[in-house]
């Protein structure tokens, strides 16, 4: 299974650009704030009193604001958390505990991958649960406040706009946390209670390995023919599922893990007893075993592509890409079998202390075959590592080649080993064997992983997250924490947008509205690509005129730009650059009206989860955290506005 | 409503100028006489302005920017520290408008609401403010203790001042049996006693009271009118709005009558209740002979002449008579006395 979003932008790398667009934002709203206000009040009271007013309001927020009170605004918190108490909040917890307790029922036991059905129905339900609970609370809580009044005995002591958002913010978050604790750990022990099972052996299926030669230990024959060497069965079938095992023995002894099956697989141990009668009772079956794992990738900082030519293959935006096999969805690029192509991974500072005598590779690479050759068996592939030079073309040392044979559809692990033959600049082997990690690194700390496809005709896909250095695995209980918090950011998101949009709406418009901006949030990504084309420059697309005259000339050219070329009419030529640029201001309020609202889909930190990589804490959650933290600050500043320049009384 | 020692001296003093109003003569009755001029010399004239309107004129627009409704109309009134002054008016006389403009609930479409001499809807002001809203605007899930809490910790209140003024306030309006229920099991006098402290939670130099005996029993009204003295005594300002005429006649030192957004009438309630063209004689029992020639005697025999003054109506006719007025002569202004 491959995860998209993996490959998170570094945390140091992606600060200042956030940084920056944050400012722009802030300066953005300012002025537009600006404007707004003093448009509505010089509509009715003259330019003059609207600068006096637009004034007084920018220059007061500035100490009213810094004088905001931690003891108001958690009174106030407080009193939005009692309030969402004493309305039977945690009735939904019971609802999540009901769907829990009977959803086994429901769920398709026979599926093949039962880790991402449940993790799914986990995280589908509680998403729900969580967007509902937050969505409720949070925009009809003002709305109502001013209905009844009971805000008048509130902005009638000294209380500022701004301790009246953050309290009911921090009192609705604090609500949509406990939740979401109590429902994890309701989910852990559903998925984990939910997934475990237990396996016999099935007598009727164990047979005895036999020798089929002599074989021969430290020059002793240890086994003649025909002599048993191990026993191969079956479990029983338990969780609409069995599974195979052969165990050769040792001294009487021996283990082995069963075949791969439904996400996990067994250990199994036989210890023959005394008087040579293997039963059932002779083997002992370890419970699931990686099932929940929370594998920690080191990730090539870049990946080139070697064209044909031998040549760094780039695309029109400067991109290094291999070749188009005219696959939609172009998350990998193709090298094709039997010829100079390469992708080349770079990895930066691999601890030589942290692998001792392998490096455990994984691989995940996708396999496009132009002839169907024999489907049984895999395309085959080769690696090897290379000092980085000047450039790709640029000959340096290297190691020998390392052949493997692709696994499609699977995640696929290649230790290789450190030390390898060495091939020297021009080529020739080195005498000593050398290690990849200390011989073929560059004064940078880099050094070079480079895949070939050796099988003529067919090609292989890669991305930069196909080959990966696999670490220790990390805890899997954090991760699943982890994960959660990626829902805990929507919750707080969600709980932002409703209290910002109760601020200057009624109750039910806010809740359309903030349900609106969830649904931008979550295809923000898609109105992105729109207004810039999908370029990794992020460079404006053409606009809707532009577009709608591609589609009617049928041309793939600048319409606009050849139609103009052609005409001498003044009238013509001024009219074309009109339409370009508001085609040009239509991508780039799109682009801007994007920036707007957070992107939920990359919250969903589930298919990490299901897919069982460990979530980068300072790559993946901490630059959600902070976005969420500077979206929080952003609407409540301008709740704070609508607050301060709101009548509350009728 | 527990009564403190201040309160019953208060009662009384109210209690025996009503009975002189109703020309009971009682033992001592030159002693009323004296308190009564003594309560009609309170001057507030001198101190400072804590309340203020300024041409205060507030009009709603509907959606599209057009005049709806003018609910005030350049309002001007400054309320002095240390008195009892009353907003008087029928309904949508404007009187509610001008407490949410000088609460800053509202923003004027003209002219300044102010509070101690800056901005009404500045935060700091509030600090020095306490109000009791018409009706109970409390969380009703909370209870007592929990309410004054609250509302002690949006005043930034420090823990321990905060215990010891919830418990001060509770007792001084009696729910100490009651603290520990929810406000929504509480009877409406129950409810504006809990909205009462809440008001006063903050040692309010200036309190404005929207209706504040509304729903109040007689015994509570009373009590609530006794506790208004007491404040006035304390040197608290308080501005009241009330249906209840005899109530403000009972308490208030000087009262704005508005209708239809217009001040028609403001002054000290004792001036403007004052009979101008009646003088009125009071006089020990005089012999029979006497009488018929009453003019004379006065002079002539020399009987102790205890009062002499104008006859007062009650602000219940001059209520009725502006309203009246005001309706067969729409736009007339009203006369101010300072």
């Amino acid at each position: 299974m491959i995860v998209e979003n993996q490959l998170a932008i570094p945390f140091l790398q992606w600060l200042p650009d956030a940084l920056l667009a944050f400012v722009a934002v802030i300066s953005v709203l300012l002025v537009l704030g600006s404007m707004v206000g003093f448009l509505s009040v010089a509509f009715r009271q003259g330019p003059t009193e609207a600068v006096y007013a637009v004034a007084n309001v920018l220059f007061k927020a500035v100490p009213d604001v810094m004088a905001t009170s931690p003891r108001r605004t958690f009174a106030l918190a407080k009193i939005a958390f009692y309030e969402a108490m004493r309305n039977k909040v945690l009735v939904a917890v019971l609802i999540f505990l009901l769907v829990m307790l009977f959803g086994s029922w429901f769920l398709d036991s026979k599926n093949d991958s039962p880790v991402v059905l449940y993790i799914s129905v986990v995280f589908g339900a509680t998403t729900y649960l969580i967007f509902l609970l937050s969505l409720f609370l949070s925009v009809f809580s003002l709305p109502n406040d001013i209905k009844n009044k009971t805000i008048y005995t509130i902005v009638t002591k000294p209380v500022r706009p701004l301790e009246i958002i953050l309290g009911r913010v921090l009192g609705f978050g604090a609500i949509g946390s406990l939740f979401l604790v109590l429902v994890m750990f309701v989910s852990y022990a559903f998925v984990q209670r939910g997934l475990t099972h237990e396996h016999q052996i099935n007598v009727d299926s164990i047979e005895e390995i036999t020798a089929q030669n002599p074989i021969i230990q430290n020059g002793e024959v240890i086994a003649q023919i025909g002599d048993t060497i191990g026993y191969r069965g079956k479990t029983t079938e338990d969780a609409h599922h069995s599974h195979k095992f052969e165990i050769y023995l040792e001294e009487g002894k021996g283990s082995a893990q069963t075949d791969f099956k439904s996400d996990h697989y067994h250990t199994v141990s036989l210890t023959v007893p005394d008087d040579g009668i293997v039963t059932a009772d002779s083997f002992t079956i370890s419970p699931p075993q990686g099932m929940f794992r929370s594998r920690v990738p080191v990730y090539a900082s870049r990946i080139d592509f070697l064209g044909r030519n031998g040549e760094r293959s780039v695309d029109n935006t400067g991109k290094s890409v291999g070749i188009f096999v005219g696959k939609e969805w172009m998350y990998h690029s193709y090298i094709e079998g039997g010829s100079e192509m390469a992708a080349v991974w770079t990895f930066k500072d691999l601890s030589p202390e942290s692998f001792e005598e392998t490096l455990p590779l994984e691989l995940n690479l996708s396999v496009f075959r132009l002839s169907k050759g024999d489907m049984s068996r895999g395309i085959a592939g080769e690696i090897y590592f290379r000092k980085p030079s000047s450039s790709l073309q640029v000959k340096s040392e290297e190691s020998v080649r390392v052949p493997f044979i692709v696994k499609e559809f699977e995640i696929q692990s290649l230790a290789v080993p450190r030390e390898l033959g060495g091939l020297d600049i021009q080529g020739n082997p080195t005498e000593n064997k050398i290690d990849v990690l200390k011989d073929l690194v560059n004064d940078k700390g880099e050094v070079e992983l480079w895949l070939q496809c050796t099988d003529t005709r067919q090609y292989l896909g890669a991305a930069r997250a196909s080959i990966y250095v696999r670490t220790p695995d990390s805890s899997y209980f954090l991760n699943f924490v982890k994960a959660y918090i990626g829902l805990w950011i929507q919750m707080v998101l969600v709980v932002a947008f409703g209290v910002f949009f109760s601020t200057f709406l009624n109750g039910p418009i806010s809740m359309l509205t903030t349900l609106l901006s969830i649904i931008i949030g979550s295809f923000k990504e898609h109105i992105f690509l729109i207004a810039t084309s999908g370029r990794e420059d992020n460079q404006l697309s053409v606009g809707p005129i532009e577009a709608a005259l591609r589609v009617l000339t049928q041309t793939d050219s600048k319409g606009l730009d050849l139609i103009a070329a052609d005409t001498t009419n003044p009238l013509l030529v001024y009219g074309l650059s009109a339409l370009q640029w508001i085609d040009y201001f239509v991508v780039l309020a799109l682009r801007a009206f994007s920036n707007l609202f957070p992107d939920f889909s990359q919250l969903n930190f589930s298919n990490s989860l299901t897919a069982g990589y460990n979530i980068n804490f300072y790559n993946q959650l901490l630059p959600q955290l902070l976005t969420a933290f500077g979206f929080v600050l952003v609407t409540s500043l301008v709740s704070y506005f609508f607050l301060k320049t709101k009548e509350i009384a009728k | 409503m527990a009564k403190s020692e201040t309160s019953s001296k208060t009662n009384s003093k109210v209690n025996k100028s009503q009975s002189n109003k109703e020309g009971e003569p009682e033992e001592g009755g030159g002693g009323v006489a004296v308190e009564t001029a003594e309560a009609s010399k309170r001057d507030f004239s001198q101190n400072e302005v804590v309340a203020e309107t300024r041409n205060l004129s507030k009009t709603y627009h509907d959606f599209w920017g057009r005049q709806k409704v003018q609910a005030l109309k350049s309002l001007d009134i400054e309320i002095r520290k240390g008195e009892i002054f009353g907003l008087l008016g029928p309904n949508g006389s404007g009187k509610t408008t001008t407490i949410k403009l000088l609460l800053g609930l509202l923003f004027p479409t003209r002219g300044q609401a102010l509070l101690f001499g800056k901005d009404a809807t500045e935060v700091k002001q509030k600090e020095r403010i306490g109000y009791l809203p018409e009706e109970s605007y409390l969380y009703k899930f909370l209870n007592a203790e929990e309410t004054l809490d609250f509302y002690g910790r949006l005043f930034d209140m420090p823990r321990d001042l905060r215990k010891k003024r919830v418990e001060e306030l509770i007792t001084m309006v009696g729910l100490n049996w009651a603290k520990k229920r929810q406000l929504k099991e509480y009877s409406k006098g129950m409810t504006r006693r809990i909205g009462l402290a809440q008001a006063l939670l903050n040692d309010p130099e200036l309190i404005i009271l929207d209706e504040p005996t509304t729903g109040l029993d007689p015994i509570g009204t009373r009590e609530m009118k006794d506790l208004i003295l007491r404040l006035r005594d304390e040197g608290k300002t308080v501005l009241l709005c009330s249906h209840l005429l005899a109530d403000v006649q009972d308490v208030c030192d000087r009262i704005a009558v508005l209708y239809g957004g217009d001040l028609k009438e403001m002054g000290r309630v004792d001036d403007l209740l004052k009979v101008q063209n009646i003088t009125q004689f009071s006089t020990t029992a005089l012999p029979e002979e006497a009488r018929t020639e009453i003019e004379e005697v006065l002079k002539k025999h020399g009987a102790d002449l205890l009062t002499m003054t104008n006859p007062t109506s009650t602000l219940e006719e001059l209520f009725l008579k502006i309203v009246k007025e005001s309706q067969e002569r729409p736009g007339r202004r009203g006369a101010v006395h300072k």
